[in-house]
């Protein structure tokens, strides 16, 4: 029993999750989910977003934690490998989602960075590639990657490979375009259910509201919900907002198709289409940009296309 | 005499305009602090937590044994 588990582990972590990816994307497409909006940009973005960090992110990880960890933290190899295996799992669980809960958020709330997170939202659907549709850099530089790989180093492994797969499938389908949170708030009796699922992790309603295009309609929460694994971090920092509704639309109001090239490399690449936040002369935010001449705006914590919310005659 | 630019002049002139300058490896470097800081604090928190539970967790034989060798000389005065 014990060998059987730890190959679904093993497995699940590895290709299992792929597999299932796939298979989810297959269904979403199948049923129409991408209503249309899938262009050959859009469509070439995605794949690329899904196979490139794989093949190069990864293997730089295994890298650092390989050679480069031995080097930097000599002789603390396993030096954590006492920690029993529940405890090991919510270290991993809090440490991996929390670190990612503010680098997320720190991407929308700080005006510089967000050009490196754009292209997660820029898609005008949902579905489960948006899981993987990154600026490369974004990914690549990752902190909670960096974080786990390192506890892995000092000897949670086991926990960060069950943590790992849980938190791969809580945040594809938190991204897909099947809504499998709708039942939890049409069926009566299991209303319960959902009052404690939706404040625990992440659901499709919660996680589509930060992808719509639209902030303060009651439906869509750019400025918020930002939690991956863990939609607590957002009830805990208040961040949260919860309406039990999927938006009308999702990505930017302005969005132009950039280039795939330019949304997956910027800035080593940049988009060609005139005031894109990717073009080459384009605003770090592209809402700062449009308000009326003479206006001073204040930018105190936010977000694309707030900015002009707050502008100060 | 043409004084305006050819278009394999303005071109070259635009694909230069997209790409990296120095301002971005500016924001690049900024961006690898940021994510450099959020590493590096979460794992000092666990790994001060972690390493002051390992401590207070393992028995501390080498002082007992020295306490337990001075209680025996007084008691053989």
């Amino acid at each position: 029993m014990g060998k059987f588990l730890q190959f679904i582990l093993d497995s699940f972590h590895g290709n299992g999750l792929v597999i299932f990816m796939l298979a989810l994307g297959i269904v979403e497409f199948s049923s129409g989910l991408y209503k249309g909006k899938w262009s050959k940009n859009e469509r070439t973005l995605d794949i690329i977003c899904f196979i490139i960090p794989r093949l190069v992110v990864r293997p730089a990880i295994a890298y650092f934690g390989l050679k480069l960890l031995p080097v930097l933290l000599p002789g603390y190899k396993g030096y954590f490998s006492w920690v029993p295996f529940f405890w090991g799992c919510l270290i991993i669980a809090v440490a991996d989602d929390l670190t990612q809960y503010w680098y997320h958020r720190l991407h929308h709330e700080v005006r510089w960075m967000w050009r490196f997170h754009r292209t997660h939202h820029s898609a005008p659907y949902m579905g489960m590639a948006m899981a993987s549709r990154q600026n490369l850099i974004y990914t690549f530089f990752f902190s909670q990657i960096y974080l786990t790989t390192t506890l892995v180093y000092l000897g949670l492994g086991p926990a960060a490979l069950v943590v790992g797969g849980i938190k791969g499938t809580i945040t594809t389908l938190a991204h897909s375009s099947i809504p499998w949170d709708k039942p939890f708030y049409q069926i009566k009796w299991l209303n319960p259910i959902a009052w404690v699922l939706e404040r625990l992790i992440s659901t499709p309603a919660t996680h589509h509201a930060h992808h719509a295009d639209t902030h303060g309609d009651g439906v869509g929460f750019y400025k918020g919900n930002f939690g991956n694994m863990f939609f607590l971090w957002d009830i805990i920092f208040g961040t949260a907002h919860i309406s039990r509704k999927y938006p009308e639309k999702y990505g930017i109001s302005h969005y132009e198709s950039d280039e795939w090239y330019a949304q997956f490399l910027w800035p080593i690449f940049k988009s060609k289409i005139p005031g894109s936040e990717l073009a080459a002369d384009g605003p770090a935010v592209r809402a700062e940009a449009e308000a009326p001449a003479g206006h001073q705006l204040q930018h105190v914590l936010q977000s694309h296309e707030t900015i002009a919310e707050v502008a100060i005659l | 005499m043409n004084f305006c630019k050819s278009d394999q002049q303005i071109t070259v002139r635009n694909q230069k305009k997209t790409r990296m300058v120095l301002q971005d490896i500016n924001i690049l470097i900024k961006k690898i602090l940021v994510g450099f800081i959020l590493v590096l604090v979460p794992l000092a928190l666990i790994f001060g937590a972690l390493w002051f539970t390992q401590k207070t967790l393992t028995p501390n034989t080498a002082n007992d044994e020295a306490n337990s060798s001075q209680i025996q000389t007084s008691l053989n005065r």
